[in-house]
């Protein structure tokens, strides 16, 4: 397999309300996506994106926020209250063969390949077979699309 | 302020960082380690450094 781009950084957070005023506030962002909820996943998700050299394609924000009581993430929060950096997220060519990749190295992958934030297909593996990082690993989007929302 | 571009990620690790000549704490805590050594000079017999 081969190293895909950054995509995003997945931030915890017990409020994307409050997190949206930081990041306009204090961290200067110019460019944040409306709240959507991701039921599949128990989350409310919105994106802050970041510049490059050459527009707002960098390197993703997202920040997601428990959405019901069997959240994947009340645990994190539960553990780290204001919340913080919960995983990383690269991208591939290939959702099937980086799958097949990843289980031919015996690393542990959470649950099935399902439909995530920007409409594509990913996969998480655990962190205890990542050096410490939980990580998303997501299809590149076809149409170049960077977010779906 | 506005933000800029996201430069990179620090992933803390159990191990030392290997050299790479320029690249990670492990780099600039050799740098500093250079810059602290003494020049090499003459041995005593006249001839050669260190």
């Amino acid at each position: 397999m081969k190293l895909g781009r950054l995509n995003h950084i997945g931030i915890a957070t017990p409020s994307i309300a409050d997190s949206i005023v930081h990041y306009r506030e204090v961290m200067g962002a110019t460019d944040i996506t409306e709240p959507f909820d991701l039921p599949e996943q128990g989350v409310k998700v919105c994106f802050v994106n970041t510049p490059t050299h050459s527009g707002m394609d960098g390197t993703q924000i997202e920040l997601i926020e428990p959405l019901g009581e069997g959240s994947a993430i009340r645990g994190f929060l539960d553990k780290n209250p204001l919340g913080g950096q919960h995983h990383v997220c690269f991208e591939v060519p290939d959702i099937v063969a980086a799958r097949a990749w990843f289980e031919g190295q015996g690393k542990r992958i959470l649950g099935p390949t399902r439909i995530g934030a920007h409409g594509t297909p990913i996969f998480f593996v655990h962190p205890k077979d990542m050096q410490g990082m939980l990580t998303e690993i997501m299809e590149t989007p076809r149409d170049g699309a960077h977010a779906s929302h | 302020m506005k933000l800029g571009r996201l430069n990179h990620i620090g992933v803390a690790t159990r191990k030392p960082l290997p050299f790479r000549g320029g690249v990670g704490v492990g780099a600039i805590y050799r740098a500093q380690r250079l810059r602290l050594a003494p020049t090499p000079g003459p041995s005593p017999e006249g001839e050669g450094g260190l």
